[in-house]
């Protein structure tokens, strides 16, 4: 019994975060301390949390195309086009529920573009998401004519910096949205045919499951949580940046979803654990911004620390590790 | 070379001659502008066709869409037009010599705006641009001033790693604070001349220097950052602009916003006014054959709550920022 | 009568053919490589959907224009190419066994794990799979165990009409034989079956009828007691022009 909880906390995808948060601790001995702050949670962690709900709403939408054996790469654009397509909408002056959903719906039409060119015109994902990577910023920069739309919208700026029992709105809508998508994909059977689709798509396809329907609908839901984080962003500087909102962002999601356990080959994903995989890239990007090192080495580290946890989490060092724990087990009887 | 020198020569005639009945007022001017990736870059396509009405000059406008050959093509375009002269904002530095040998051929004269290129300086009249190390300068200039003797921590957000304008204008403000002892700038980070970045960035800096307390003054490298940083300070339960001062360059119209609230103490300017300078020089260039400088820096405006931030931020709403 | 296809053809992939399958048939197609025999299976199972012909189940007319369409009608098929197309490696035994159900019931009537591992374990049972857990990755099972997997797949959706494609190559003596009792079991209890197969001596043995094919074309169909391998064999080998009457 004892053993099993041993081994549980071994699991490498634990120990990820674990060893990350270690570090930053080292580094900054505050990193933990949470205080309050005009009834709102302020510390590190909560800005971890915070900081990191956009790559974890889109890890959530990434790990479906992942699993599928797809890629969306389009997302960071999406995030800008629906940014500015809200923060355009309020200053003309539509409600903001409006724009809001007006928004959203933007995202999901996005995606089912992807979707068609995947879905529908057998497209590869790595060629087919890129064209709405290059033209979403020209169409985001089009909505917002080149300049940052800024905003005085209270509700919609509320999405981005208000809270919510002490947290921080985004803190507060990823969990939400996590806990949405979990329910859809183990509740119904659409977990188990995203499964079945990334292992053999021929094999599923002559089961009778509806593969190009689906893949549409992982890629609809990619879009639609690029929406979403594309209006926390927007909501959260105030303004509609065409050219930098959620700009290299997808490159955060996609390793997320990786460290998370989700195998590029397909058939296995985990939606919960791209969470924690998102936490982890954003604890990393807050240690590196606290270290105190000169810029020019965040991107080296970070690229450093990626390797070294999908390393760690790589089938070879999982063999490794349970070798030696055999060895005592086996001298255990005699 | 004496043949060039004789041709010039000749040319400064002719233009001299022909310019003589026309002076500035009527003459046709092409501008070939790289594009509109940025406010600031909109507002200088703005202000550039405001100053050419004020001077009753006709401008030939060609937006490049970030290419060079868009450009060069325009350029060629200006050149058969047999327009007066040709303002250009390079999108890069090298590559020119062709089409500028061609309007030289032409006696069309060549203002480089806001950006400088890799060819043979006779190529063209002059190149008007800002000087970003004086940016810098003036932004700490200002701190020094402001903080007098007392100690002061400055936490810096600087741009992309690597830009010229991000090296430049750290350069220029670490000059400008030399010999200060008192002050010292704590943390630097990039914040990718980004609001979004500039808030992450600053938010980091507030846990790590005790929540905000220790840190007297923030300089960003753009005042996108600066606005960044702003909300970041206020989420920490902290007054921008008194707790901690900001300090920022470029002068769009936010950041006056932000002079308006209280928020920001003090911007630099980058004049997206780089036609005026080039459109008097090349007014005295057709007039008399007046050489001009070959290199004509703009001024690096410091403004502050002091300088009017309302109607600043109503005149520059206006061009496009 | 259970299933009448008419004229039943696609251009390029196979000739339009007539063919009638009863309850508690067993219709052998037998072939040599290439002569179409798959294309037939695929366009009768909607994979690759007619451009021709009708096809009526039951005395309905109906269409079929892809594989939910045939599923839905109490259709089932197993694929020749069993790794590229008929199983799910990664995923489990149980898995493997439950998706053509579980795609048949659709997105929002879930079967819950019990469930699963209930009509899982009936049917590998039935079927005789050895594995050591259902929640084991098909794919390290045998290649007889797999596709007992994919035969109880089918089985699960209780359909009337089976399409096995080589059912029986590349796996073991044993396996063999539980799939050949099992065609017959099946065949006893009243299911329409078509089982394309190389090994012509099994094929004569459980088919009631049998349709020979040759470049994708149904070129005869042979029935009766006088079936045996050297009247296929002939018929497999005589050219176009022999045929005609």
């Amino acid at each position: 019994m004892k053993r099993l909880h041993l081994e549980r906390l071994a699991n490498p995808q634990l120990l990820a975060p674990a060893g990350v948060l270690l570090i930053n601790w080292l580094l900054f001995p505050n990193f933990f301390r949470i205080t309050r702050q005009d009834g709102r949670l302020f510390g590190s962690l909560i800005d971890v949390l915070n900081r990191g709900a956009p790559v974890a709403i889109l890890a959530i939408g990434m790990t479906g195309v992942i699993a599928t054996k797809g890629v969306d790469l389009s997302v960071g654009a999406i995030m800008a086009v629906c940014g500015a397509v809200a923060a355009t909408m309020v200053v003309a002056g539509y409600p903001t529920p409006v724009a809001v959903i007006a928004a959203l719906a933007v995202g999901i039409a996005c995606g089912l573009w992807n979707g068609f060119l995947v879905a529908l015109l057998d497209i590869q994902p790595i060629v087919a998401t890129p064209v709405l990577m290059v033209a979403g910023r020209g169409i985001a920069q089009l909505i917002t004519e080149g300049s940052i739309v800024t905003f005085n919208d209270p509700t919609l700026i509320f999405i981005g910096t208000g809270s919510f029992l002490g947290f921080p709105m985004a803190a507060v809508i990823a969990p939400a949205l996590l806990i949405l998508v979990t329910l859809l994909v183990r509740k119904t059977a659409i977990g188990l045919f995203i499964r079945a689709i990334g292992v053999n798509r021929a094999a599923a396809s002559l089961a009778g499951i509806r593969s190009r329907m689906l893949l549409v609908l992982v890629y609809a839901l990619s879009g639609f949580c690029a929406a979403i984080a594309g209006i926390v962003v927007a909501a959260d500087i105030r303004g509609a940046d065409a050219n930098n909102s959620g700009l290299w962002l997808e490159l955060d999601a996609i390793p997320a979803v990786v460290i998370g356990g989700t195998s590029l080959l397909g058939g296995r994903f985990s939606v919960p654990m791209a969470v924690v995989g998102a936490i982890i890239i954003r604890a990393m990007n807050t240690g590196i911004l606290m270290s105190g090192f000169p810029p020019e080495f965040n991107l080296i580290v970070k690229a450093g620390m990626i390797i070294l946890i999908l390393l760690i989490q790589s089938p070879f060092a999982t063999r490794l590790f349970t070798r030696q724990r055999l060895v005592p087990a086996k001298a255990g009887p005699k | 070379m004496n043949i060039i020198k004789t041709l010039a020569v000749v040319a400064g005639l002719a233009t001299a001659l022909t310019s003589f009945a026309t002076a500035q007022e009527g003459s046709v001017v092409g501008f070939s502008q790289i594009g509109s990736e940025s406010g600031w870059r909109a507002a200088e396509t703005s202000v550039t066709k405001q100053q050419a009405e004020e001077r009753g000059i006709e401008l030939k406008f060609a937006d490049a869409q970030q290419k060079q050959e868009n450009q060069i093509k325009a350029i060629r375009g200006f050149i058969a037009r047999d327009v007066d002269a040709i303002p250009v904002a390079p999108v890069v530095a090298t590559g020119w010599e062709d089409v500028l040998t061609e309007a030289k051929e032409a006696e069309i004269p060549v203002i480089l705006l806001d950006r400088g290129v890799d060819a043979p300086e006779d190529l063209y009249l002059t190149s008007v641009a800002s000087d970003q190390v004086k940016e810098g300068r003036v932004a700490g200039e200002w701190l020094v001033e402001a903080v007098g003797t007392e100690p002061c921590k400055v936490v810096e957000l600087q741009g992309t790693v690597g830009s010229t304008p991000a090296i430049n204008r750290k350069q220029g403000f670490e000059e400008a604070i030399a010999g200060h002892d008192n002050i010292t700038i704590a943390r630097s980070q990039t914040g990718d001349f980004t609001r979004a970045k500039g808030k992450e960035v600053m938010e980091g800096f507030i846990k790590a220097e005790n929540g905000g307390a220790d840190i007297c003054a923030v300089y960003a490298h753009n005042d996108d950052m600066a606005v960044g940083a702003i909300r970041a300070i206020k989420d920490a339960g902290l007054k921008p602009g008194t707790d901690i001062k900001v300090v920022s360059i470029d002068a769009v119209p936010d950041i006056f916003a932000a002079m308006v609230a209280g928020e920001a103490n003090a911007t630099v300017e980058l004049t997206p006014n780089m036609a005026g300078p080039a459109f008097d020089a090349l007014a005295a260039y057709l007039k008399d054959g007046t050489e001009p400088e070959k290199f004509i820096i703009t001024e690096s405006k410091l403004y502050t709550p002091e300088d009017n931030p309302q109607g600043e931020y109503d005149t520059r709403k206006g061009l496009g920022y | 009568m259970l299933l009448e296809f008419k004229s039943y053809g696609r251009k390029k992939s196979v000739h339009p053919f007539d063919l009638t399958i009863h309850k508690g048939e067993v219709i052998g197609v037998a072939g040599l490589l290439g002569s179409g025999r798959t294309e037939m299976a695929r366009l009768m199972f909607g994979a690759d959907p007619a451009d021709q012909g009708s096809v009526t189940v039951a005395g309905k007319p109906t269409a079929i224009r892809n594989t939910t369409d045939a599923i839905s009608r109490g259709f089932g098929f197993c694929p020749e190419d069993r790794k590229a197309e008929g199983i799910f490696g990664d995923l489990s035994v149980r898995e493997n066994i439950i998706i053509a159900l579980q795609g048949k019931l659709g997105w929002f009537r879930a079967l819950n794990r019990d469930e699963q591992l209930e009509i899982a374990g009936k049917f590998g049972e039935a079927m005789d799979i050895r594995a050591a857990s259902l929640d084991m990755p098909v794919k390290l099972l045998s290649g007889g165990n797999q596709q007992k997997v994919i035969l109880s797949r089918w089985l699960a959706t209780d359909p009337a009409f089976l399409i096995l494609d080589e059912p029986t190559r590349g796996i073991d003596v044993g396996a063999h034989a539980e799939i050949v009792r099992t065609i017959n079991r099946l065949r006893d209890d009243g299911m329409a079956m078509v089982v394309i197969s190389s090994e012509l001596d099994e094929v004569v043995a459980y088919s009631s009828r049998i349709v020979v094919m040759r470049d994708r074309e149904m070129v005869a169909e042979l029935r009766g007691k006088n079936i045996n391998p050297g009247v296929i064999v002939q018929a497999i080998a005589n050219s176009a022009d022999e045929a005609q009457p």
